[in-house]
């Protein structure tokens, strides 16, 4: 995981989806993934092998966090940053997202010119802690 | 849709962003519509919630936080509360149908809150 090049977008709603494979691609450079729902991530993913996953929370498959916990059984999947998005802010939401296992929450909206830096971040932070 | 969000951006990207951008308000209609006629709270707290996120992500920051009140309000909320909120995102949806072209253009709205320009 020496670089963030591809990134696996999980979002149920397609106008969204657009916006962030438009900022991930044509702002950030990444390769972009987009999953419609959980169920599609799950499938994708060993075959994708994403950098980083950028996962919606509420989702009418699965949700955030049960696609979360899926992935993790997946062999290659342990270690991959994920982070969460979610338009619920309040502090102890995302302290709860955070329990599940992610490295980091985006709140939307979100500003499509700046995600590909923060994500980054997210990917930095992630790849220390699965390095210590 | 707020200018200074695409500041720098080469033309190929900007013009596809405003393709996006007219994607999402052609189907603001769909969208209003699905709040209207849910058939339950949850589902149109979930409708409300989808749009409060991709408005914002495209720079349209009133629509989205009409569409964030109405949300709160959708499940427990005062009926005449949420009626309210849900007027002023009807009214917000029309203003950005009217402004950005080939929508609505039967609506009454005057001029985009977010963008600044006049119905086309």
């Amino acid at each position: 995981m020496s670089e963030l090049r591809r990134v696996m977008c999980v979002e149920d709603d397609p106008d969204i989806r657009m916006i962030i494979e438009f900022s991930l691609a044509s702002v950030g450079g990444y390769e972009v993934c987009l999953c419609p729902g959980g169920h599609a991530a799950l499938a994708l993913a060993p075959q994708f092998k994403p950098d980083l996953v950028l996962l919606d929370v509420m989702m009418p498959d699965l949700s955030g966090p049960e696609t979360l916990a899926a992935l993790r059984q997946q062999s290659g999947m342990k270690g991959v940053p994920v982070v969460f998005m979610t338009a619920k802010a309040m502090p102890e939401e995302v302290e709860d997202l955070l329990q599940y296992g992610a490295t980091g929450v985006i709140v939307k909206p979100f500003d499509p010119m700046t995600l590909p830096q923060d994500i980054r971040i997210y990917w930095e932070h992630g790849r220390d802690i699965a390095h210590d | 849709m707020t200018s200074h969000m695409t500041d720098g951006l080469p033309p190929a990207a900007l013009d596809r962003f405003e393709v996006l951008r007219q994607n999402f308000v052609a189907g603001l209609a769909a969208r209003h519509l699905e709040i209207q006629s849910a058939a339950t709270a949850q589902a149109r707290q979930a409708a409300l919630h989808r749009l409060c996120g991709a408005a914002g992500s495209f720079g349209m920051d009133r629509m989205s936080q009409c569409a964030r009140v109405a949300e709160t309000l959708a499940l427990s909320g005062p009926p005449e509360e949420l009626a309210q909120a849900l007027a002023l995102l009807k009214g917000e949806i029309e203003r950005a149908a009217a402004c950005h072209p080939g929508l609505d253009p039967g609506s009454s709205a005057t001029r985009c809150m977010d963008c600044g320009s006049s119905p086309q």
